[in-house]
């Protein structure tokens, strides 16, 4: 087999059993799916606890009827006055309760009473119960229609077409975007570890004797690289399954839609954008002893990564503006920019070729460069490249 | 063909002179000593022949040409300090390592079980190399350098961190390599080791060879006016000689000025109170040349 798909396959294998590895692809969708939970506990509670009501005017049904018609409402119960239901309340027998004043239907105002803690939706609630209870007797369909105040709107676009322009299409677009960087980042520390220690420990020594450093790159490289990319299917996919179960499960939840082309964009321009990074960090990686040397460096490399973000208001407001289509062209920028106005406008085609030519070539070029660094960086054991020394190895003739 | 030629060799850093007019060969078939104190420039030399390092001037030559990618698969290194991949398995390193060297993978599973259970690690072959000892991690080092069995063998401090038992063990497995016709290369700070095992050795001190040759025949250049006898007689009162120490059995008799061995041989021999068992010219020990030489430095 080809000596740089055996170092890539190594470093594919070695890194995805790590306990880190696995502990970085399934921590983020397991604490988002905490988060979740416990909010959705939290309020589901809230939900199950009882609301007082005083009604003076007369005008709502009997609780358990009311129960009849809609199932999922919050417990509604009747209290005499407001002294009984006070005293509820203190007795936290209640979450909360509302007092219907007498002349309600002149005036049509409710007041809610809580002690800081009501469920949130409890105004909803109250006017569902207003509604079916006045609507009752009434006709059927009307209260059928009106019960749940649900509005059906077919939404339709006379807008050119330019993919998915939809506000949920444009966020997802953007979170695309954040996976993916963090999937590079954070599969990017594997790399940066993997190579000062095989540096100090000598073991570089042991395969540059055995290969030529161009294949050790590239093999490590495209090993992260699949590393970072089953990261970020992983979290991809966990992502697009919750969107399937929230868009199963609650009818208010927005369908979220995005183009064949932002997947293309986002995948596109990521790889070349992951191996220029990859590069980078192995050339930190190279030139430093210890990995607490390279972090501010790679700082440094993820703030110009995201630097598009300080634009955003700028981008969204003229995605064709000459700052757009600047910071397309910067290979640092320029998946999250171009990612964003795929979203946004019909980028024209020279633009989408320069920005990924640029990119790709920046990438080529970074993994020559690093390759040269590789062969250069090795006998200065113990101590860091100076800049000077980083510019003459790559100068220098090797060949 | 010699295995290795290097010719005038310079290398420089800064103002560092790593490599001096560095000149030897070695052959298939022996072992040849690298030595010298830390930082004398031995390293810089291997990594030079190991093409890791490009020379400032000068040349070299392994297997009669420059290096190539294939004749790295004919090479095996054991760099001085050592570490592998800690959270790999010991059979996993080996047989990556054996794969860049170009081995098949039946093959090299083959030579790993014989070398592994030689070395009396086979039990440890599924356990992580963090969880070896020091010493374990040298064999196993060993064996990662001789398993694609290469025709070159470059082994720097091969016995570090080694009991008596495994150093003996290694020593032999270094001696068949060679009666086997393979070059060996050795760096070491072990002396005694150098003495039984090196055909021919040169001793690097600032970057330059201060001394080339045959193992006995450095020591004989550097054989003073001492000689070793055992036996039964005066010796303490010989004319002939200046100093006389008895150590186990033998005595070291240092000559007067003027006398030659010869001269007092003829004396033992022609003297009815002295009766004589063994006579040779005390050969000074490396470890005593390589303080002469080097230490002076260090000393002064």
């Amino acid at each position: 087999m080809n000596k740089t798909l055996l170092v890539m396959r190594h470093e594919f294998w070695r890194h995805i059993k790590r306990r880190s590895f696995i502990f970085a692809v399934l921590g983020l969708p397991a604490i988002m799916l905490l988060v979740a939970g416990g909010v959705i506990l939290f309020f589901s509670q809230k939900a199950e606890e009882p609301v007082g009501v005083v009604d003076r005017a007369g005008v709502l049904m009997e609780p358990a009827v009311y129960q009849a018609i809609n199932e999922d409402t919050i417990p509604f119960i009747f209290f005499v006055d407001e002294t009984a239901v006070q005293s509820a309340l203190s007795q936290k027998e209640i979450q909360a309760y509302i007092l219907i004043p007498a002349d309600y239907l002149e005036s049509g105002r409710v007041t809610l009473y809580h002690q800081g803690d009501a469920f949130d939706e409890i105004g909803g609630e109250v006017a569902d119960y207003l509604r079916t209870s006045l609507l009752a007797g009434g006709d059927p369909l009307l209260l059928e229609r009106f019960r749940d105040n649900n509005l059906d709107v077919t939404f339709i676009s006379l807008a050119p077409d330019s993919g998915s322009d939809s506000i949920s299409g444009i966020i997802l677009s953007f979170v695309i975007g954040f996976i993916f960087l963090i999937g590079i980042f954070s599969t990017s520390g594997f790399l940066i570890q993997a190579i000062v220690d095989e540096k100090e420990n000598r073991t570089m020594e042991i395969l540059i004797t055995s290969l030529k450093p161009s294949q050790l790159i590239v093999g490590k490289i495209i090993g992260l690289v699949g590393l970072g990319f089953i990261q970020i299917a992983v979290w991809l996919g966990l992502a697009a399954l919750g969107i399937a179960i929230a868009q199963a499960n609650i009818p208010q939840f927005e369908p979220v839609t995005f183009s064949r082309s932002t997947v293309l964009v986002a995948v596109g321009w990521f790889v070349p954008f992951y191996v220029m990074i990859a590069a980078l960090i192995t050339a930190i990686g190279i030139s430093i002893t210890a990995v607490a040397e390279g972090q501010s460096i790679v700082a440094i490399i993820n703030i110009l990564s995201v630097f598009p973000l300080y634009f955003t208001g700028l981008i969204f407001e003229s995605p064709n503006s000459a700052l757009s289509v600047t910071l397309s062209l910067i290979p640092f920028s320029a998946p999250l920019t171009i990612l964003t106005r795929t979203q946004l406008t019909t980028v024209p085609a020279w633009q989408y070729a320069l920005s990924w030519g640029i990119l790709a070539g920046t990438a080529v070029l970074a993994l020559f460069l690093v390759s040269r660094l590789l062969e250069f960086g090795l006998l200065r054991y113990g101590k860091k490249l100076a800049f000077r020394n980083v510019i003459k190895a790559v100068r220098t003739n090797t060949n | 063909m010699s295995s290795v030629v290097l010719e005038n060799v310079t290398k420089q850093f800064g103002s560092t002179q790593a490599a001096n007019d560095v000149s030897f060969h070695v052959e298939p078939g022996e072992i040849f000593g690298l030595l010298g104190p830390n930082g004398a420039g031995k390293t810089t030399t291997i990594r030079m022949m190991l093409d890791i390092l490009r020379p400032d001037n000068g040349r070299i030559e392994i297997f009669g040409g420059s290096m190539t990618e294939k004749k790295k698969n004919q090479i095996g290194y054991l760099p001085e300090e050592r570490g592998l991949y800690a959270d790999l398995k010991l059979m996993d390193v080996i047989l990556y390592l054996a794969s860049l060297k170009g081995m098949r993978k039946e093959t090299a599973v083959s030579a790993a079980e014989t070398y592994l259970k030689r070395l009396d690690l086979w039990e440890h072959k599924d356990k992580k190399m963090s969880a070896l000892s020091r010493g374990m991690h040298q064999k196993a080092q060993f064996i990662v350098t001789v398993l694609h069995d290469p025709d070159l063998i470059i082994v720097d401090e091969p016995f570090s961190g080694l009991d008596p038992v495994n150093t003996e063990l290694i020593r032999r497995m270094i001696l068949e390599l060679r009666d086997q016709g393979k070059a060996i290369i050795m760096s070491t700070h072990q002396m005694h080791q150098v003495e039984a095992m090196c055909d021919r050795m040169v001793l690097i001190h600032h970057g330059r060879i201060v001394l080339d040759g045959a193992v006995d025949a450095v020591r004989r250049q550097f054989a003073g006016n001492t000689v070793e006898v055992s036996g039964s007689g005066p010796f303490d009162q010989l004319p002939q000689v200046q100093l006389a120490q008895h150590h186990n059995h033998t005595w070291q008799l240092t000559l007067a000025d003027g006398v030659t061995s010869h001269e007092l041989l003829r004396e033992l021999v022609e003297n009815e109170a002295i009766t004589v068992e063994h006579f040779s010219i005390a050969l000074p020990s490396l470890n005593e040349i390589f303080i002469r030489i080097v230490g002076q430095d260090n000393l002064d």
